[in-house]
């Protein structure tokens, strides 16, 4: 067989590995739950991934044994060169799904409404160290509550923008700040962040510096833990996911379950491999709240937060565990949000 | 060889009879479907497993499946070296519904790499194993139906595959270090 018509069976099975692969990997990310490899929107029902990659698997099936049954019953492909194809169609797959899922999530994010509503007012806080958005309620009932949110390293002030606005709802101040920029999680440098915050928050007149409280989610949890066990002046504290253990910092596929890719890939820069969580030690601190309240909430289906239990918190700490959520769309979840809000305006 | 050619007459005679299962033959002996079909459930058995430890198992069973296979090539290889089985098409009368292979008719290759397959799958999960054998058996038989093979080669041929798939699943703590390596690797990448 001439050169030129093996290179053309070898590029047709690659086109027909890809799309069989792209189908393959769309199952995969469904029956796995790996929201970073799926090319639907986050929250789009199982079955129409595994809807999504039947199709693309059946369609190439029919093109490549239907309409090119001269290159499938020519001699074929040596085993070494059947694998190199089958392996490039199948890494070309995940690329594109790697890729198709980030600009679906990055859409479907931009798709969200973020208007300014009747119920809060936003101004945008900037200092030398870290920038944020600070929201207000509307009411006259000033000085507001204030609750301090920490996201962490990957969660973007949108992903955080919920809690923010459904606190400001019930009259409760929120300040939330951008901690995706990697050196504001430069141990010590980090432990200034929220201190520094809460400072802000006492020199505004119209936010009541007598009520404050924080909130964290991820990394950011366990940042407030820390933060608070050492100020007093922290009324009240809610963890959302906080990691706690540096084993809870492992590279591998659990993390595309919880985050993209790319958020993956920071994920493990900004965290150290655990080291970071080592040295804030939220666990050991936790004792320091002394009774002030303290709600840890954990997404059951979180693969990579440590299953804490309740004999194992400080008294005055309350744990909630719910059931169905994972650690990706834990501070969009109406459960989590309603919980959060009710815990500041009971305990703060 | 006289039943092994009976067997060949009895299996290949129905070619060109029932359209329907010609296509459905035609689908399972080429080059790609059975392999592919193959390879996809290793790479799914890579990524299965409720945690890190089931998982990490199931990703010493494909590395185990992949070393099963290149052995039983090298063994395929060796046999041709040292003896050589015309193909049927070249010795008799058949209904050929596949191209001319001019390699040596035994042991076949495919099957010695469906059963490779199936047999590092059987020692892993008994279900996967069977889905695995089920297609090898397939590919053979598909392989005998279309004229290209004797039904003896593809006997010898799953005996290879076994051979290999049991060779390399007792000799799992020389690959260790590199199931180790990969799995690693594979972590790094957030693939494992």
């Amino acid at each position: 067989m001439e050169f030129h018509e093996q290179l053309t069976i070898g590029f047709v099975f690659f086109v027909f590995a890809f799309f069989v692969s792209l189908g393959f990997w769309q199952i995969l990310a469904a029956h796995q739950g790996l929201s970073a490899l799926s090319l639907l929107p986050q929250g789009a029902k199982a079955r129409w991934s595994h809807l999504l990659g039947a199709a693309l698997i059946l369609l190439p099936c029919v093109w490549f044994f239907g309409a090119r049954t001269e290159d499938v019953f020519s001699p074929g492909p040596a085993s070494s060169e059947f694998l190199f194809f089958l392996s490039m169609g199948l890494l070309c797959a995940l690329g594109t799904s790697i890729v198709g899922s980030l600009v679906v999530d990055r859409v479907s994010l931009r798709g969200e409404d973020r208007s300014e509503n009747p119920y809060h007012r936003r101004e945008a806080v900037s200092t030398s160290r870290w920038q944020g958005t600070l929201y207000l309620p509307v009411s006259d009932s000033q000085p507001w509550r204030a609750v301090c949110i920490v996201p962490g390293p990957t969660e973007r002030l949108e992903s955080v923008g919920n809690l923010a606005e459904g606190l400001a709802r019930r009259d409760v101040a929120a300040l939330v700040i951008d901690m995706t920029k990697r050196d504001l999680w430069r141990y010590p440098d980090v432990l200034a962040t929220v201190p520094q915050a809460i400072g802000y928050m006492e020199k505004r007149g119209d936010l009541d510096r007598r009520r404050i409280g924080l909130l964290g989610v991820g990394l950011g949890a366990d940042l407030v833990i820390r933060a608070a066990a050492s100020d007093r002046q922290v009324g009240s504290v809610v963890a959302l996911s906080p990691l706690l253990t540096a084993s809870s910092v492992q590279p591998g596929l659990d993390l595309l379950r919880e985050m993209s890719y790319i958020e993956a890939l920071r994920w493990r820069r900004v965290h150290q491999g655990g080291q970071l969580v080592s040295q804030l030690a939220a666990l050991e601190y936790m004792p320091g709240l002394d009774g002030r309240p303290l709600l840890v909430v954990s997404g059951g289906m979180d693969r990579l937060a440590p299953r804490v239990e309740q004999e194992t918190l400080p008294p005055g700490a309350q744990l909630k565990l719910v059931k169905g959520v994972g650690r990706r769309g834990l501070a969009q979840d109406s459960e989590i949000l309603s919980s959060s809000v009710g815990w500041f305006l009971n305990h703060l | 060889m006289g039943l092994d050619t009976t067997l060949f007459n009895l299996i290949n005679g129905v070619a060109t009879r029932v359209a329907p299962l010609d296509g459905l033959m035609r689908l399972l002996v080429n080059d790609y479907f059975v392999p592919t079909a193959l390879c996809l459930l290793a790479a799914a058995l890579w990524f299965s497993g409720a945690n890190r430890d089931a998982r990490a198992a199931n990703q010493r069973a494909v590395v185990s499946m992949v070393v099963a296979v290149l052995l039983a090539n090298v063994l395929v290889k060796l046999c041709n070296l040292l003896y050589f089985r015309p193909r049927p098409f070249s010795v008799q009368e058949v209904n050929l519904l596949f191209y001319r292979p001019s390699d040596s008719s035994l042991p076949s290759n495919a099957a010695a790499v469906g059963f490779a397959f199936a047999g590092l799958g059987w020692q892993r999960d008994r279900r996967l194993g069977v889905v695995m054998g089920v297609l090898g058996g397939l590919f053979g038989f598909a392989r005998v139906y279309c004229g290209v093979h004797y039904p003896l080669d593809i006997v010898a041929g799953g005996l290879v595959g076994v051979f290999s798939a049991w060779v390399v699943g007792k000799a799992q703590s020389l690959l260790e270090p590199l199931m180790l390596a990969l799995i690693a690797f594979g972590r790094r990448l957030y693939l494992a």
